[in-house]
């Protein structure tokens, strides 16, 4: 039964595997079809007038009906949803297939849970299907709030890029919890954890095309020869910014309460609530460099493309302790099944 | 980014000053709390970051002296010897009791078994009893130990009941292998060695003082 | 996470004395000058940087403190760069000096910046929102109307002061906090304005978060400085007391002092080691520990049972006793020539993979004509591998077996000088049997007894126990730890998540045409909502006008909080 259920969860990834990469090629045939300035995308964030513009569509003169006459109403910035974008054919497929592999993929996860018998997160292999698969997840929730569809390649192509690693390096058979990660600490540590990795996954990646916007407008500014064709139709790098903000505070909440969840354990575990080891470590220095991104956001001149290099050095961070320490450091938390 | 222009020069270097002394009183507080630097020279913090896995705590050899008046309660307790013997704190009032806490391959154990079977047979004549108490070994281990180095007084293995060291923890417990502590007749703590005895006269004069005592 | 930045930018005089242009700063002036360096938000930035930074060497090297066996071995392999590291405190990376030195500089920093915060906090929440700016036009979410209800609808016509009153009212329900001023009175128009703060306690919080992260650095401090944390090596059968005597090894804080040992004794009844048997991918799996002990105080005469597992330490006397590890130990007695005892003792053999293959190290410095030292391996579950070595193929004990070299001559305990117990000197020892004398080694089922070489004795393994390895652990501070970091959490969510913003309605009375009303906002830190929150307070003041009674607020003046504005 064990062994039915997990060989049909490999397939199950197996199969999210080649959905995903569809989609990576789709969502980069998107981009590719951004330059040509025939195909007109305008993304809903993209579309940031600063315009004051009469409006009279507004549910707000409809409240006022004929009460009161409208004279002018500011807009600076969009309301994602208030007029649908206009999105290209390719565009929808590639998030088609995306959600299609999501799905498998959620399948995958969930059949391995149940071989096991307890949270799929309990080794490398796991915890990079679970990992991944929450990546794609907060991608696609956060699309429900704000159309991010243009950061599709960079978030597949970072989940394909670990699927494939963890599948081809860490695959293990389901093989019951160690007395070690036998607490309930596992179930909310862990998937934080994981939650926070997906946020500032979405973070690092705004903040990345955030820097080539700004890059692009200067070029604009000084009549340089603009690259990257695509970075037209995004939105203006202020709008990144505000976003990548947002994204990595909600991810430095969940790492702020992964190391509260981690200390709560490790006094239960180990006998000692922070003991610096390896792990522990490169938690702490992610969340610092986090906070200084935070701080480093509301320090004059550091604003805008300095803060945004954080942002970048924080998740590299992030991987490192995910890819690197894990494997390779020697600590406490090298129970990781390899 | 909210920022305070609204302040009043003179009363910003009032308060400016007060904020300093606040900062200096925590801030001294938090060095003192913290130990900075690292520069722990404590010998018990020394013997754990040294990781020589000797497996036991060490002593340096400092002596507890307590006045009379000072002395907590007469410790009880009730064990059986290498031989099996039973043995309870109640046969030893009314004497000096001297209790070493030792094992067979604890190297200042060794290194102090002359001195101390030395000073035994010096002082049985005056009533002063040797009690050992080994923390470690089995009856046979033991045995040999007592056998090597001529060992005349007996031992209460310990290491499976733990009672003699739980009777004797506490204030002044055997806080280092090996650990010398010497009983008044009321069966009170009176003196401790914690470690090796630096030399036999050391124990010698800590058991005379305790002879001298006027019993009560 | 916003600091006043703005102190030093905006007192340029201050910020830049350099000893050329004022070379009579004085040792009061470079403290303060110095002062506004290290509170600036720049600083701040660059030490929390720095921090990170610094916090890296620790996680590459062993530590004294978590390893220090590994910063033994680490001398071992690294003879030359190991003591220059070792001048550096690399081993000692986070009580080092130069790690020290940033987070006191970071936390003094932040105290710096956090007290006049606070002072300059509890001052704004007992003043009234600052007064409407003039044009509102320029605000963030601006919306302008026109009122054109004559009265015909509702029986008399909205005046500037009922929409004020209303638009008053309509905040305070809101939670925000309220002022109206009066506006540039001409002959054309009159203007009266409400101005509405909230979100207060996103800077409450804010505050918070900061202080408590001191407050979670000087528990932390506490607690390290008078806890203590020791472990012991337990063999079935045996007993541990919380004293200093009975530690392997014992690591003590600052202020430790011997009266904090809570006495007590714990017994190892028995280690319980389930392992698992179905799953064919993981057999052999250590699937549960269970410790069973007899815990006794010292007052009391009986003892209780209980358990001890990883991740269920046991409560007793101030400390938790933590099941760390587990092994086996041999049971293993000498004989001397004439078949009489001379050692006999359970000693642990420390494991050495996932199988149990254990290796230990046996000394027997008493009774026979030499001292000898045995050292070998214990396999739970004997294998031959192809090339002839012995292996563990099972954790349990299954198929034991016990391989002992012998060396004899002198074992160095005699010196008084410490050991390791789990390895041998050979320095002064001479190899008895084993690859190099010819002579082969000692190889011992339980019950089964053999020769010693040159006729020193016999050496016999009767039977095989566990053992387990428990730490004690004692920090006096935890409880205060764990507030300080839900104070934290707490501050850190409402700091990030709760909008502080300012809203103004503006009501402008024509002398001929219609009642004119604006709105804006004005975001104080992030706040995505705040245009929509303009346009919703615009839609339900409309809504509480039409709908307003006439009568409750005709011609009310909200004399009470009305600022008169030049």
């Amino acid at each position: 039964m064990t062994d039915t259920l997990s060989q049909l969860s490999l397939l199950l990834i197996i199969g999210a595997i080649a959905i995903y990469a569809a989609a990576f090629v789709t969502f980069a045939l998107d981009l590719a079809r951004r330059r040509s300035p025939s195909v007109t995308v305008i993304s809903a964030v993209a579309r940031h007038a600063e315009a004051e513009t009469p409006t009279s569509t507004t549910r707000l003169a409809n409240a006022i009906g004929n009460t009161g006459v409208l004279v002018r109403q500011s807009t600076t910035s969009a309301d994602a949803h208030e007029e649908r974008p206009q999105t290209s054919g390719v565009l929808r497929a590639a998030f088609v297939l995306t959600l299609v592999g999501f799905g498998l993929h959620l399948g995958a996860d969930v059949l391995r849970g149940i071989a096991a018998g307890r949270v799929p997160w309990a080794n490398m292999w796991e915890f990079s299907m679970t990992g991944t698969l929450i990546i794609v997840g907060v991608f696609l929730l956060v699309t429900l709030k704000y159309d991010l569809r243009f950061l599709g390649t960079f978030v597949i192509g970072l989940v394909l890029l670990l699927l494939g690693i963890a599948s081809a390096r860490y695959y293990v058979p389901v093989a019951p919890l160690p007395p070690a990660l036998q607490s309930y600490w596992l179930v909310i540590h862990v998937i934080v954890a994981i939650i926070a990795t997906g946020f500032f996954a979405l973070g690092f990646a705004l903040s990345g095309v955030q820097l080539l916007k700004a890059r692009r407008e200067r070029q604009e500014t000084d009549a340089r020869p603009p690259q990257f064709a695509f970075l037209r139709t995004l939105p203006k790098w202020a709008a990144l910014e505000n976003l990548a903000y947002r994204m990595n505070i909600v991810g430095f909440i969940l790492w702020t309460f992964t190391l509260i969840a981690g200390a709560i354990w490790a006094e239960k575990a180990w006998g000692r609530y922070w003991g610096w080891d390896t792990k522990e470590v490169w938690t702490f220095i992610i969340w610092v460099l986090y906070a200084g991104y935070i701080h480093a956001r509301a320090t004059r001149g550091w604003r805008g493309s300095r803060s945004a290099w954080l942002a970048l050095i924080g998740f590299s961070a992030v991987m490192f302790n995910f890819g690197i320490v894990n494997v390779f450091f020697k600590g406490l938390h090298s129970y990781s099944g390899l | 980014m909210f920022a305070r222009n609204d302040r009043d020069a003179q009363a910003g270097r009032l308060r400016a000053r007060v904020r300093a002394r606040v900062v200096l009183a925590v801030s001294t507080a938090l060095l003192l709390s913290l130990g900075l630097a690292g520069c722990t020279n404590d010998a018990l913090a020394q013997q754990y970051r040294d990781g020589s896995s000797k497996n036991y705590v060490a002593g340096d050899g400092s002596i507890t002296e307590i006045t009379v008046k000072n002395r907590g309660k007469p410790i009880r307790f009730s064990a059986d010897l290498e031989d099996g013997t039973p043995i309870t704190s109640s046969a030893y009032t009314g004497r000096v009791v001297v209790v070493n806490f030792w094992y067979a391959g604890c190297p200042p154990c060794r290194a102090e078994a002359p001195d101390l079977e030395k000073t035994y047979t010096a002082f049985s004549s005056q009533g002063v009893r040797f009690l050992g108490v080994n923390v470690r070994d089995q009856a046979a281990t033991a045995r040999s130990f007592a056998s090597e180095f001529g060992i005349t007084y007996p031992s209460v293995l310990d290491v499976d009941r733990g009672t003699m060291q739980l009777a004797f923890s506490g204030v002044v417990a055997p806080n280092a292998v090996p650990t010398t502590i010497v009983l008044d007749r009321n069966g009170r703590v009176a003196a401790r060695v914690l470690g090796k005895i630096p030399d036999a006269s050391v124990l010698e004069a800590l058991i005379t003082t305790v002879l001298k005592e006027p019993s009560q | 996470m916003t600091r006043s930045t703005e102190r030093i930018d905006a007192e340029p005089t201050e910020r830049t004395p350099t000893a050329v242009s004022q070379p009579r700063l004085g040792i009061i002036g470079w403290g303060r000058w110095a002062w506004r360096q290290l509170t600036s938000m720049r600083t701040a930035l660059f030490l929390l940087l720095l921090l990170a930074l610094a916090a890296v060497p620790g996680s590459l090297f062993p530590q004294r403190t978590a390893d220090p066996n590994g910063v033994v071995q680490y001398f071992k392999e690294n003879p030359g760069l190991a003591p220059i590291l070792d001048k550096f405190q690399v081993f000692d990376a986070y009580t080092s000096f130069w790690f020290s030195s940033i987070y006191l500089l970071l936390f003094l920093s932040l105290i710096g910046c956090v007290l006049p915060r606070t002072v300059h906090h509890l001052r704004a929440i007992r003043t009234a929102p600052p007064r409407t700016p003039a044009r509102l036009s320029r605000m963030p979410g601006f919306i302008a109307l026109d009122l054109n209800d004559d009265g015909k609808a509702t029986g008399s016509a909205v005046t500037a002061p009922d929409a004020i009153a209303a638009a008053r009212s309509l905040l305070r329900r809101r939670g925000y906090r309220v002022a109206v001023f009066e506006g540039a009175q001409t002959k054309d128009s009159t203007e009266l304005s409400v101005s509405a703060e909230r979100g207060y306690l996103r800077e409450a919080g804010n505050l918070v978060f900061h202080i408590a992260l001191l407050g979670i650095l000087i528990t932390v401090g506490i607690g390290g400085g008078f806890g203590y944390n020791g472990n012991r090596v337990v063999v079935e059968g045996q007993t541990m007391i919380n004293t200093l005597a009975a530690y392997d090894s014992f690591n003590p804080g600052r202020f430790f002092t011997d009266a904090e040992l809570s006495p007590y004794s714990i017994r190892l009844d028995k280690l319980a080691v389930t392992y698992e048997t179905q799953n064919k991918d993981a057999r052999g799996l250590p699937t549960d520990y269970t410790a069973t002990v007899t815990a006794r105080t010292q007052d009391s005469r009986n003892g209780y049972k209980t358990t001890i597992k990883v991740n269920e330490p046991l409560n007793i006397g101030g400390t938790n006793v933590y099941l760390l590890g587990n092994g086996y130990a041999p049971h293993i007695t000498v004989r001397d020539p004439r078949g009489h005892v001379v050692f006999s003792d359970f000693v642990p053999f420390l494991p050495q993979d996932s199988n149990l293959t254990s290796l230990g190290v046996v000394k027997v410095p008493d009774g026979l004509q030499q001292q000898i030292g045995m050292m070998g391996f214990f396999y739970p579950t004997k294998a031959v591998a192809q090339n002839g070595a012995f292996y563990s193929s099972y954790p349990d004990v299954k198929a034991p077996m016990l391989t002992l070299n012998v060396y004899s001559g002198d074992l160095g305990l005699n010196g008084g000088v410490p050991r390791s117990v789990y390895t041998l000197d050979t320095s002064r020892l001479k190899q008895l049997t084993g690859v190099s004398t010819g002579v082969k080694s000692i190889e011992l089922a339980p019950g089964y007894s053999q020769q010693l070489p040159d006729g020193l004795g016999s050496v016999s393994l009767d039977g095989v126990s566990r053992f387990a390895s428990f730490q004690v652990n004692h920090d006096p501070a935890q409880g205060w730890v764990l507030l300080f970091t839900v104070c934290a959490f707490g501050g850190l969510l409402t700091s990030l998540f709760v909008p502080r913003r300012r809203l103004w309605v503006k009501a402008i009375g024509q002398a001929s045409g219609p009642l004119r009303l604006e709105y804006a906002g004005l975001a104080r830190g992030d706040d995505p909502q705040l245009e929509t929150v303009v346009e919703t307070l615009a839609q339900n003041h409309i809504e509480a006008l039409r709908n307003r009674d006439p009568g409750a607020s005709d011609g009310r003046h909200p004399e009470e909080d009305t600022r008169r504005t030049t």
